[in-house]
This record gives C-alpha cells, structure tokens and sequence, in this order.
C-alpha cells in the first residue's frame, strides 16, 4: 500500500509495543512473532508516528532536525513508513482520533545531527512460537468443550 | 469412579461468575478428597498451595522444592487452588466463550477485567484474581501432566501475579557467585542452557533455566523454579549432577536441581550483568559488550512472545531494566569448561573487583 503525503498513520497498538532505548526502537508485533530493530533516522519517523502523524508531517520534522530540505527526505520517509506499514507496525490512523498536527519546530535541532538513512531490521525466528502454542478446544460453547458424561 | 462431572450450578455469564463457579468447582473436588496444604516463598512472598487430594502434589511440588516454607501459620499473599478431574471426580463449568480472547494468528485464549486473569492452555485453566489474592488452577488428569508442566507448573498463575507486584517473570536462565549474578537470555538454539549447565558445573550457583523472576527497579533477580530442562544428551554427560525426572519418550530431559544439587540452588541475586550466548564453533569463549537495543531484543521478545498479556508496559519494564545492567554477547567455544571462568570475569569486572 503506497503512503500518500498527507494521510496519517499510528503505531498498531496494542498489538504492535515498541520501546526507544540507547537511540534506536525495539518493537514487537505481539500477533505475528516478528520483532524489530530500527535504527538511523527511522528511530525519529517512529517517534514522530508515535502520536500519528503523516508523510508530510515526519518529512518536515526531519528536515528540521537535520537541517536538510524537504524534498531530499521525503522519498525516504514514504518508503521508510511503506516498509513500517507492510509489516504492520503502523495502520491509518482513525480520524476521528488523530491529536493536534505535529509542528516541525517540535523537532530537536541542535544543527549538529547528522542524518543517516532510516533502517529497519526484521527478525523472525520466534515465530514458531506462536504456532507451536497448543489449539485449544474454545468454541461459542466456552472452555474447556467437554461433553457432559 | 463415574466420570468427573461440574458442580451444578448454572452456566456462567460474565467473567466474575464464572470465577465464583471455578472457586466452587475446587470446594466440591476438596471436599471429595481434603486438602493438602504446601507454602513456598516467593520473591519475598508467601504462596499457599491447596491441593484437592495428593494426585497433583508431585506435579506441582518439585519445581518449588527449594523456596518450600514449613510455617504455614502466617497470611499468604497468594492462595493457589489446584485440583484435577479424573483424582476428584470433579470438573468444572465451561467458562463462556466470550471471556477469553483469540489472537488473530494463533490460539491465545486470554482474558484479563479488574484484576481477574484467565488462561487456558494445553487443556489446563488458570485463573488469577489478584483483588481477593486467589488463584485457581486445573488439569483434566494429574497422572497425564505433561512433562514441560511439571517443569514451570503454576506459569501462567505467576505470570499474572507479578504483574500486581513490579516483579517481572523473564525467559533467561540465571547464574551467579557472591559478586551477584547474570541472565543469560536468547532464543531456543543460542547456548542459553549450554552456558547455564556449564556454570553449574563451573561451581556457580543457579537460579532458574528457562524462567526466573525480576524485579525491575531493584534489578534483583529471584528464583522461581528448580526445574531444568535438557536436551537428553546434554543430560547424558552429567550424570554425576542430574537423576531423570520424566520418560525417555519426551522431547527433553526434565530434571530438578533442588533434588539433586540443592546446595547450589540459589534464591536469588543482585543483577550484574546481561548475557547474550551465540554458538561460534571456534574454541574460545568470550564476553563482547553489546548495545542496549541488542539486550532488550535479546531479552523481551523470547519473553513477551512466550506468555499472553504482554503489552506496552512490559516492554518499558523490560526496557528500564536493560538500561541499567551491562549487557555482553557471549561468544560460545567449544570447550565448555571455560565458560564459567568467562563468567565469573565478567561478574568481577562489572562489579570492580
């Protein structure tokens, strides 16, 4: 699904859970089993989506931070949050519930960040996890689907 | 003996009813056969554990064997009903299908309101009200536990309860000496129980395999279970540490150190530091700094993706606690016996002795 300019987007929670430490994101997709490093510029996109926030409004507050034009960023951005959205990390976000704009000037800009490329790394080897995890016999009839003897 | 039947009572509508109905599926399996009664202490705290009759006992009892508390005059924190279907005679209502909750990829059947917890997995229920400090557990037939249940019985019980008392429950094994201790956490395959097992038989003291308890503020780890689940040539080559304590026919080796090496068992230890093992293949072992983001992808997803009712929050616990410890990738040699000794350099060197 390609990411238009303006059209903003949310982290996926509650299933999507995502921490900053040490200046980059670990988020886990609760539901898949995948689990993720993001690193670069993406740690900015991620926070700036955090509260929902569109292409045009991350791509303005990383010019911001770096010093860099709009226009050298932008096709980064999209793809960056192409890349979060095929994952599932983010979703459009709900109208109804989008916060205030994000403001470039939010931005920290000490003019001395140096911009590297948004990268996202996948991890998938927990899940099997999840489909090792015994089916349980729940059906509309409730736990545990056992005929009375 | 007739099928195990539930207690007459109507079918459950909400999650608190079908709570109240479980409690009195456990009276009428308790009345059947007594009770007995075993407390442990656990991360500071009292658990009583009532048994409806023996069946469940040796399921349940070993992996607690060394926090077991004989004074059972004093308040628990936690009582834990357990009881079985085929021992009793007693099983209980269905709970209704709507308080438990399906993940969309996969068979999560959890549901959590104002304090209550159920889970049902592997055809056990476990329900956590945390409000009344109770807690109930039952399996279909004691004499059918599976081999892993015997190994962290109560799990998801514990899971629950520690969300109600800033302790974390966390899937890494832990190992220390009178400098403190280490996790060692990472995904099935990565030496996790390589390096735990070489420590112990390095002399340093255990305090879990697989799971462990932490509280996150204090960065103190506690022992949870003596269990330690091997892979049965690894068992094989220890004889000298290890009596098997489940069938040939399992998957994996089930042991309980608290049986058979109970002196280095320990309750726990001040967190020092965070291990990462990777198998190298080349013979040296080593202890590589690592970044905080690689300890907390080392150390939450094995956690969280194991056990349901995982969120935002548990992940911002689990990322304070990375913050605050060392972490290192712990490249695995091919001789075991100098893990242990990379270990304990790693303890001194973090500690500053």
């Amino acid at each position: 699904m390609p990411v238009s300019e303006m059209d903003r987007f949310e982290v996926s929670r509650p299933e999507v859970v995502g921490s900053v430490v040490d200046g980059e994101v670990v988020a886990i997709n609760l539901d898949t089993g995948s689990y993720y490093n993001i690193s670069g510029a993406g740690v900015d996109v991620w926070t700036a989506i955090e509260p929902a926030a569109s292409a045009h409004e991350v791509t303005a507050r990383l010019a911001h931070r770096f010093g860099l034009p709009v226009d050298e960023l932008a096709t980064a951005v999209t793809s960056f949050m192409e890349e979060l959205l095929a994952e599932g990390l983010i979703r459009p976000a709900d109208a109804g519930a989008t916060g205030a704009e994000l403001s470039a000037d939010d931005a920290p800009s000490d003019g001395q960040v140096a911009f590297s490329p948004p990268v996202l790394e996948r991890f998938t080897d927990m899940e099997d996890l999840l489909l090792v995890d015994p089916v349980h016999d729940v059906t509309d009839r409730g736990w545990p689907h056992v005929e009375a003897g | 003996m007739t099928s195990p039947q539930p207690v007459a009572r109507s079918r459950p509508s909400t999650l608190l009813d079908s709570i109240d109905q479980f409690g009195a599926s456990f009276d009428a399996a308790a009345a059947h056969v007594g009770v007995i009664e075993r407390n442990i202490l656990l991360a500071g705290y009292r658990i009583r554990v009532e048994f409806a009759g023996p069946a469940l006992v040796p399921v349940i009892q070993p992996a607690f064997d060394h926090l077991a508390e004989h004074d059972g005059g004093q308040a628990a924190d936690l009582s834990v009903c357990v009881w079985d279907a085929t021992s009793t005679g007693v099983r209980p209502l269905p709970l209704p299908a709507d308080v438990l909750h399906r993940g969309e990829t996969g068979p999560r059947y959890h549901g959590e309101d104002g304090g209550i917890v159920v889970h049902a997995a592997d055809a056990t229920l476990s329900v956590l009200d945390a409000r009344r400090k109770t807690a109930l557990h039952y399996l279909p037939d004691a004499n059918n536990a599976l081999w892993y249940q015997k190994a962290t019985p109560l799990k998801d019980i514990v899971h629950a309860w520690t969300s109600w008392h800033d302790l974390q429950l966390i899937h890494a094994a832990a190992v220390g000496n009178h400098d403190g201790g280490v996790l060692i956490a990472g995904v099935a395959g990565s030496g996790k129980s390589t390096t735990s097992l070489a420590c112990l038989r390095g002399g340093l003291a255990y305090a879990g395999d697989d799971y462990v308890l932490v509280d996150i503020e204090r960065a103190f780890v506690h022992s949870l279970y003596s269990s330690a689940k091997l892979e049965w040539d690894n068992f094989d080559r220890h004889p000298e540490l290890f009596l098997p304590a489940n069938s040939r026919a399992d998957p994996k080796a089930l042991a309980f150190l608290a049986r058979d090496v109970r002196d280095r068992m320990a309750r726990g230890f001040p967190l020092r530091a965070l291990l990462l093992p990777t198998i190298t293949g080349r013979e040296e072992t080593r202890a590589i700094p690592t970044t905080t983001a690689r300890a907390l992808l080392g150390l939450a997803p094995s956690t969280m993706l194991q056990m349901p009712g995982h969120n935002q929050q548990s992940l911002g616990a689990m990322a304070r606690l990375v913050d605050g410890v060392p972490a290192f990738q712990l490249e695995l040699g091919t001789d075991l016996s100098a893990i242990p000794d990379v270990v304990e350099a790693v303890l001194a060197d973090v500690t500053g002795r």
